[in-house]
């Protein structure tokens, strides 16, 4: 009986919405002006407007975008994970809270910090003007450059946390016997290290993958024009273009793709995922 | 090993600078008389007091604080009612209930903001505040999860010494169990707290013309290419920051006592 008013709501409001917009994708609710006066109950015509090249490119672009963001965060968050997880002994909490409270400002506000810095107006140009450095400002943002940069900026913190929760569980001992019986540091890493952390890896990997491929704030802020990804098309299909059908077929799209490539990924290195 | 630890330790030093100045720097800027941190003029709170005399922040200021404050208070209490029902559940049958819950915390924001829109407008039910507060509402089972690992955690024998000493149901709930849970539902509830005070593309979908809040008003003004920065809304923006920051300043260390 308890369970039951939180339970209505969440599938009310959460799960029939998802149901929801299939029916609109699919044009069964909503349809637009032009399917009604076609005549048309149900049409592939959204999911056929999504499948066009552009859609296709933009797709692509930003699997690649969440890729190279994923790569470049584990590649920042495991040395620094370890060395919170292992060396920092008596400072471990304080810098693990370090890493935890950006995660509590919102990538709106922090990709607008790094604009006041890196925009033409911001602090570094002012300081290389300041200093004679340069005469014009840099266009350091408004690029793709930039969004990388960004979304490196905003999802570190995401990936150091799952990796620092397996770093800390690490026994030390295994390592001290790697060690002894004559592997030097980057074997015992490759062999002993990395294999036993690899649920943080994965869950690391999920955790920046998933959101950073449908990441809107972010290239709206800090790229240019062009730098168009998945999150902007959607946004743009429902808020300025009103074309929910399509909003709707369009991600729809991008989460069954985002779901297929993580379950793909999970069958490829064979692990089951554990939170 | 030596000059590995010290690498290590330069790069974490060097990962934490590159998080902070961001923040740091716009914070400074609206402390700046000055436009822009180009020329720093001196110590200022002028922006703060634009920022603060102007009625559309100040409205954006107080949706903020209501729709945050209505979202945790309401997300509380679905938490703790739920979190005390699943224990009825069966081992299986509860395990796949939690699944069904954290769903809404993994799916991107975007995808998540653009269903319930989609739903809303389907059965005509007006954008407005209402839907902002019910669109965040289903982020619930962030609280649920810290209240429910509290719950699993807890022995049962305070409650039971206090029914067997003749307390009813009610009172025992009221006087023990409450109690034991409020470090959990305190750092729940902080948790929604910023989720809704943060939230931009939910609310930007599920609002109505006319209601802003912070986050949609930074966006409003702020974003979009070449519109340039404006120190009223470094001034408004560090006031946000500053408020999650506090929030999370006090989640840690609720955390860490526990």
């Amino acid at each position: 009986m308890l369970l039951l008013p939180a339970t209505v709501f969440y599938m009310i409001f959460f799960i029939i919405p998802f149901f929801i917009s299939l029916g609109v994708a699919l044009g069964v609710f909503l349809p637009s002006d032009a399917q009604i006066s076609r005549g048309e109950i149900i049409t592939l015509r959204y999911f056929e407007q999504t499948f066009d090249r552009i859609f296709l490119l933009v797709l692509l672009r930003s699997l690649l975008l969440a890729s190279m963001t994923t790569v470049a965060c584990l590649l920042i968050a495991y040395p620094m994970a370890y060395y919170i997880a292992v060396k920092a002994e008596k400072y471990k909490s304080f810098l693990l809270i370090l890493v935890i409270i950006p995660l509590w400002v919102t990538f709106l506000l922090r990709a607008y910090a790094l604009l006041t810095l890196l925009g033409p107006e911001g602090f570094l140009n002012g300081i290389l003007i300041g200093l004679g450095i340069i005469e014009e400002p840099l266009y350091l943002i408004y690029n793709e450059r930039a969004v990388l940069l960004g979304m490196v900026y905003s999802y570190i913190p995401l990936a150091i946390l799952p990796l620092y929760s397996t770093l800390t569980r690490l026994n030390k001992s295994v390592i001290e016997a790697s060690r002894v019986l004559g592997a030097g540091p980057v074997k015992t890493f490759v062999k002993v290290t990395l294999p036993i952390t690899k649920p943080g890896v994965l869950a690391a990997v999920i955790l920046t993958f998933i959101p950073a491929a449908g990441e809107f704030v972010v290239p709206s802020l800090l790229g240019g024009p062009d730098d168009v990804y998945v999150g902007t098309l959607v946004y743009n299909a429902f808020l300025a273009a009103r074309n929910w059908n399509w909003g709707a077929a369009m991600s729809i799209v991008y989460i069954s793709v985002v779901l297929i490539g993580v379950v793909l990924y999970l069958r490829l290195v064979g692990e089951e995922l554990r939170v | 090993m030596r000059l590995g630890d010290l690498f290590l330790k330069i790069f974490s030093a060097a990962v934490l600078a590159l998080l902070y100045t961001p923040i740091i720097v716009m914070a400074l800027s609206s402390f700046n008389a000055g436009r822009s941190l180009l020329n720093f003029t001196g110590f200022s709170l002028t922006w703060y007091i634009k920022a603060l005399s102007n009625q559309r922040i100040i409205t954006a200021l107080l949706n903020s604080i209501l729709v945050a404050g209505i979202v945790t208070l309401l997300a509380i209490l679905m938490a703790v009612l739920t979190a005390f029902a699943v224990d009825r559940l069966g081992r299986r049958l509860s395990f796949a209930y939690n699944n069904l819950l954290y769903v809404s915390i993994i799916i991107p924001e975007i995808a998540e903001a653009l269903t319930i829109v989609l739903f809303f407008i389907w059965v005509s039910f007006p954008l407005g505040v209402y839907a902002v507060i019910i669109g965040h509402l289903v982020w619930f089972p962030i609280v649920y999860i810290v209240i429910r690992a509290r719950l699993v955690g807890m022995s049962k024998i305070f409650e039971e010494a206090s029914r067997v000493l003749g307390a009813s149901w009610f009172r025992t709930f009221i006087h023990v169990t409450l109690p034991l849970l409020l470090p959990a539902i305190i750092s729940g509830g902080l948790l929604i707290f910023t989720w809704s005070w943060d939230s931009f593309l939910k609310t930007q979908f599920t609002r109505s013309p006319g209601f802003e809040t912070l986050p949609v008003y930074i966006w409003n003004t702020a974003a979009g290419r070449g519109r340039g920065i404006l120190p009223e809304v470094n001034a408004i923006a560090t006031i946000s920051i500053a408020v999650s920051l506090t929030l999370a300043y006090l989640y840690v260390r609720l955390r860490t006592r526990d």
